[in-house]
């Protein structure tokens, strides 16, 4: 919420250039008639509702599916193109993939992995966290393909794997409405 | 078979044709491998087209790879028909596997190939 003067100067500072713009020309419009008088123009610009996601697989690879599609409706909701929408979901996909079949090995049944993503300034950033072991010697073709396509999709894709478990984030700048 | 995806054969100017549709990932490759597999027979060509699948992860890249190698060795051939703009099509392309398999754009561009 932004606040354009006479009564409170304060919280233009927050505001885009977008909203500046708008309060200015309403003042502008106004000002004359209000002369000597308080203006107050208070301005809301709804951002959307929902920049921010989180989905857990559960169940190993059949839980795959649901994240995916819950990372598409989301990406759908926040205006992003299809083709882009095909590509993130895929470079998701491929890190939740990796997670499931490679996280877990020692346990008998397969751990949750953490989707999150978040839309902020034009920029997507999605982390894929496991909370299971690293077996880079038991990663041979399939995991290997899978990182070489989430690094042709995405602009940023950094792996950091540590004793409690793996992270991937990922990074891409796409075009959003609103 | 994985609810994500169905698929059925038809046999057409003697190759076997696949229509495939739903989802291609870790869970659901194993069974799309093995039935594509399992209908590859002597001078018989497979032709699978994914023209309607809404999703191909590496897992699916690598069973087609493997679906190659082994019908090649039995004297028969893996044909994949991907569309212009279908999702398997660009990630098919994303990996470069159009230079490794047989990719067409229409399912009579791979019949008469």
């Amino acid at each position: 919420m932004w606040a354009s003067t006479g009564c409170a100067a304060a919280a233009t500072a927050n505001a885009g250039h977008r909203e500046a713009a708008f309060l200015d020309g309403i003042l502008a419009a106004t000002a004359p008639q209000a002369a000597g008088d308080d203006v107050c123009v208070l301005a809301v610009h709804r951002h959307h509702a929902r920049q921010r996601l989180a989905v857990s697989v559960r169940e190993g690879a059949p839980g795959l599916a649901a994240a995916r599609h819950g990372l598409r409706g989301w990406l759908e909701e926040l205006g992003a193109d299809p083709a882009t929408v095909d590509e993130v979901v895929l470079a998701a996909g491929e890190a939740m993939g990796n997670a499931v079949e490679h996280a877990y090995l020692a346990d008998p049944t397969p751990g949750d992995v953490l989707l999150e993503a978040t839309m902020m300034g034009g920029v997507l950033e999605l982390t894929v966290s496991d909370f299971g072991a690293w077996r880079r010697e038991a990663a041979p073709g399939p995991r290997g393909r899978g990182l070489g396509l989430m690094r042709l999709v995405m602009d940023e894709v950094r792996l950091e794997p540590s004793p409690s478990g793996t992270k991937v984030t990922m990074r891409r700048s796409m075009e959003v409405q609103g | 078979m994985n609810e994500l995806l169905q698929m059925a054969s038809v046999e057409r100017d003697g190759s076997v044709v696949w229509d495939v549709e739903g989802e291609i990932d870790l869970a659901s490759a194993p069974a799309f491998e093995r039935q594509v597999s399992d209908s590859g027979a002597e001078g018989r060509a497979v032709v699978v087209d994914l023209g309607r699948v809404r999703y191909l992860d590496s897992a699916g890249l690598a069973s087609l790879v493997r679906l190659h190698l082994q019908l090649d060795q039995r004297g028969s051939k893996l044909k994949v028909v991907v569309a212009d703009g279908s999702v398997a099509r660009s990630t098919i392309t994303l990996a470069a596997l159009d230079q490794v398999i047989a990719v067409f754009a229409s399912l009579d561009g791979a019949l008469t190939a």
